[in-house]
């Protein structure tokens, strides 16, 4: 049991509460630090998955204050790791972190890169200046210790290793000091490496502090494929393109800087299965990777749909000039095809007041393009009474230019009249 | 374990030093003489009609008169004593307060001793003053943010019997584990650790439980420790007062004086509060106001009304010693209950001080014949040369200065140097001449010897 417990500060690592707990009580060694803590002889210190958080919680000091999940959402990475998991493996890892008496082997493998495991606990040298300032000690924070970011979201520069190596410390908890956290070679990053770094890192961030989907991510991302003409309507993706655009997008350094490097031979590249159904991609970093290639922000990826229309929103104009609604938006849903040649989406228009049905071949490129059509599928029953009504009186030009199409059509319009009036009769 | 703990409540400090310490905060308020006196006060319930009970039950009633407690000036000293010590202590140490934190702190806090003849009542004073105190504080939120911590106001310890150090360590560390509930004691007590490393987790522990106050009774005993063990364990003591700013309260005889007196005197500058003596009392107020106080109760058939001349043989029979003044009233009422008699005369205390307090009687007789050869036989009641110089806390207080400065007042005029000529020898019986005449092949003893300067030993 412990006869006090560090308050963490904000955004501190659970490690570093462990390492302060330490580093203040008479233990000698590890092993009677854990038995405080966990009641166990001997812990490996987790900085990702700590577990056993059920016993921290029943050894903290009488009516303590700290409460078992809003310390893993406030400090520990538990919230960012598992933002695309489901709610029931998102369970499981809760319940290890609790009691650690879960398997969570093939859980975790698929929301951390094994290859860009730290080696090092990390520090931001500005952040550990203002927390030396503010509160007169140094302690890990939980942002910088994320495996793929670079830059410190807070300062905007670049994150170092300290001296605290996690293997060769696997069951001890080390404070951060000033003497463990020396920057020996300042870090200049090329302008335009820094950058894509800095997204990356800001967007960890958010993800951090905002870890709530509220959207379907793959519908998300299958909208924004297709608004950007990576998928075609019916969901196939345009996989070259997407992959030389990708990289062309982010660069081989930042790619091999976050250890997700593409390939291209390989059907199973992590970036194809992003948006197919079957698979689950849950790493953060990669979604952040895609999602900025997409031009979207978290924000609007969490919280915002992201519709796919190539028309614009309904309701649509009606492009038949005899009708009475002529371009007023009364249509209000569009039919949206496959063209099979294009593989370009092809909307069907029907307007419910008099049978004009038209088609376009999208996507739109401008407002002006609402009044345009590429085809007409469908006169619509009003149309042509009001052609043979016009033609009792006026000629067929005439006619054609008040219908709104060539005469030709006309005159086929008349012809198959004929053949269906001499039919009848 | 439970039952002595307090959840902490913070209360507005008037002391701006005192102010945003939750150590402080949740600490009782600062009371005044008068509650002090009301709260150190004991006098157990009295019923006059208990007087016509048999004898055999009024034998029994009387032993209440040793709860009787009556708060004397002295006893106000000490509390107040206390009461800044403990707070005084914390003001260093604020958790909340960066420089802390960063173990960049100068310590508040000071200690101070108590010594007094024994039968002064010392132990139970200090105890009903402590009581006073929550023991165990418990923390867990101090204006909105968390903080959770156990807070142990004070720990009683006594001098392990023999002075030795890890005695007192074992005892720190199973006191812990008693109000606590932890398990220092197998963890630092075991064989496993040597006495350094467990005084090394001690003053981590006194670190982390936030102790205001380590109060250790019977430190005469360390003068039975084995040599240099009171030093060390004295120098302990200073390390805990400079290093972690934790108080300590020394509690002894007058025969812990010599073990003080030696190197802790400059120690002893580091205290804050001085040192207090628990004298024994004069045949004035004081005196009077505890014989008032147990007078009351009184189990004899026939009432007794105090007069001088019973004051004053009380004071001649027990010296002002407390504890003998109380026994010696509660003697005299058995024997008069038993023997009949049913009243107290100055005759009945004189004889019952004659038949039953054989074992002190001869250091009582050594106290009333006020001759410092023979008080000074009995160490533990002699106070004689305690040397109650009270000095101002110096500025900077931790400077101990080590070496002592030559006095010289610097002149511009030339020191004058009186060489001492050195004398030839010529005495005959000089030993320098002897040395220089001697023969060949004789060694220096033969040469004393045959001077006649060692004798042999059939001399003898």
């Amino acid at each position: 049991m412990m006869t006090f417990f560090p308050t963490p500060y904000p955004d501190e690592i659970l490690y570093s509460v462990f390492a302060r707990y330490h580093e203040r009580s008479p233990n000698f060694n590890g092993s009677e630090t854990a038995r405080d803590l966990f009641n166990v002889k001997r812990i490996v210190c987790s900085l990702e998955f700590p577990t056993l958080l059920a016993n921290l919680v029943q050894n903290m000091p009488f009516n303590s204050p700290f409460d078992i999940d809003r310390l893993i959402v406030e400090h520990t990475l538990f919230p960012f790791y598992t933002v695309f998991l489901s709610p029931e493996n998102r369970g499981i890892i809760r319940r290890y972190m609790l009691h650690g008496d879960v398997e969570i082997y093939n859980k975790i493998t698929g929301i951390i890169n094994p290859l860009a495991e730290n080696k090092f606990l990390r520090f931001c040298p500005k952040c550990n200046k203002e927390d030396m300032e503010r509160y007169g000690e140094l302690y890990w924070h939980r942002v910088h210790q994320i495996r793929g970011i670079y830059i410190c979201p807070h300062h905007k520069i670049p994150i170092y290793n300290s001296s605290v190596s996690l293997e060769d410390n696997k069951y001890k908890y080390i404070a951060a000091t000033e003497r463990n956290c020396v920057v020996e070679t300042e870090v200049v990053y090329e302008p335009k490496t820094y950058e894509k770094l800095l997204i990356i890192a800001e967007d960890m961030h958010w993800i951090l502090n905002n870890p709530e989907i509220k959207t379907n991510i793959k519908e998300q991302y299958l909208n924004q494929l297709k608004k950007l003409e990576y998928a075609t309507v019916n969901g196939g993706l345009r996989q070259k393109n997407l992959i030389t655009d990708f990289e062309t997008f982010w660069g081989s350094e930042i790619l091999q800087m976050t250890h997700n490097t593409i390939r291209k031979t390989n059907n199973s590249n992590w970036l194809l299965k992003m948006g197919w159904n079957k698979a689950n991609i849950e790493d953060p970093l990669k979604h952040i990777l895609l999602m900025r290639f997409l031009r979207l922000s978290p924000d609007t990826l969490f919280n915002k749909n992201i519709e796919y229309l190539p028309f614009g929103k309904g309701p649509y104009p009606c492009l038949n000039p005899v009708c009475v609604k002529y371009e007023n938006e009364i249509i209000e849903n569009v039919e949206i095809r496959n063209s099979y040649k294009t593989k370009s989406p092809i909307g069907y228009f029907t307007c419910p007041e008099c049978g004009f049905s038209y088609l376009r071949r999208g996507p739109d490129k401008s407002i002006e393009d609402r009044y345009r059509y590429s085809r007409i599928v469908d006169y619509g029953d009003y149309w042509r009474e009001e052609l043979m009504r016009l033609l009792k009186y006026n000629s067929v030009p005439k006619v054609a230019k008040l219908m709104g199409t060539s005469h030709t059509t006309v005159y086929d319009f008349i012809k198959r009249l004929n053949v269906t009036k001499q039919l009848n009769q | 374990m439970l039952d002595l703990i307090h959840n902490a409540q913070y209360k507005e400090q008037i002391i701006s030093e005192y102010k945003g310490n939750p150590f402080i905060e949740a600490l009782p308020e600062i009371i005044s003489s008068e509650e002090v006196v009301s709260k150190l006060a004991n006098f157990p319930p009295y019923n006059k009609e208990e007087r016509q009970l048999d004898n055999q039950y009024r034998a029994h009633l009387v032993g209440r008169l040793y709860d009787v407690f009556q708060p004397l000036a002295i006893h106000l000293d000490l509390e107040s004593r206390i009461s800044r010590v403990i707070r005084q202590g914390y003001v260093a140490r604020n958790v909340l307060d960066k420089s802390f934190v960063s173990n960049n702190y100068r310590s508040t806090a000071g200690s101070f001793t108590l010594l007094g003849v024994s039968g002064m009542g010392k132990t139970t004073v200090v105890n009903r003053i402590l009581s006073m105190y929550p023991q165990v504080i418990v923390h867990s939120k101090y204006k909105d943010s968390p903080l959770s911590r156990y807070q142990v106001v004070y720990l009683r310890l006594e001098c392990s019997y023999d002075g030795s150090i890890k005695g007192l360590c074992l005892s720190f560390f199973s006191k812990v584990d008693e109000i606590l509930g932890t398990d220092y004691y197998s963890r630092f007590g075991s064989g496993k650790l040597s006495v350094d490393n467990m005084l090394v987790a001690m003053s981590n522990i006194a670190k982390n439980i936030s102790l205001g106050l380590l109060v250790i009774d019977e430190i005469q005993n360390l003068s039975k420790s084995k040599s240099g063990g009171a030093d060390r364990m004295l120098n302990f003591f200073v390390t805990l007062v400079n290093t972690i700013g934790l108080p300590v309260l020394l509690i002894g005889t007058p025969e812990a004086m010599g073990v003080l007196q030696g190197k802790f005197r400059q120690a002893r500058r580091g205290s804050g509060q001085g040192d207090l003596v628990f004298e024994r009392l004069d045949n004035d107020i004081n005196f009077k106001l505890l014989v008032n106080a147990i007078w009351g109760y009184q189990w004899t058939k026939r009432p007794t009304d105090l007069t001088d001349e019973l004051i004053d043989t009380l004071y001649d029979q027990s010296q002002g010693i407390i504890d003998i003044t109380v026994k010696l009233y509660a003697l005299a009422q058995i024997k008069a209950i038993s023997s009949g008699v049913e009243i107290i005369t100055p005759e009945l205390i004189k004889q019952v001080a004659d038949e039953s307090l054989r074992l002190v009687k001869p250091m009582l007789n050594a106290l009333r014949t006020g001759n410092v050869m023979e008080v000074a036989r009995y160490p533990d009641i002699y106070t004689g040369n305690i040397d109650i110089s009270y000095e101002l806390p110096n500025r900077n207080r931790f400077i101990i200065p080590t070496t002592s400065r030559p006095s010289v007042v610097e002149n511009n005029e030339k020191q004058i140097k009186v060489k001492t000529k050195k004398i030839p020898p010529s005495a005959e019986n000089d030993i320098r001449v002897m040395m220089q005449n001697k023969g060949e092949g004789l060694t220096a003893y033969d040469i004393l010897k045959n001077h006649g300067l060692i004798k042999g030993f059939e001399v003898i």
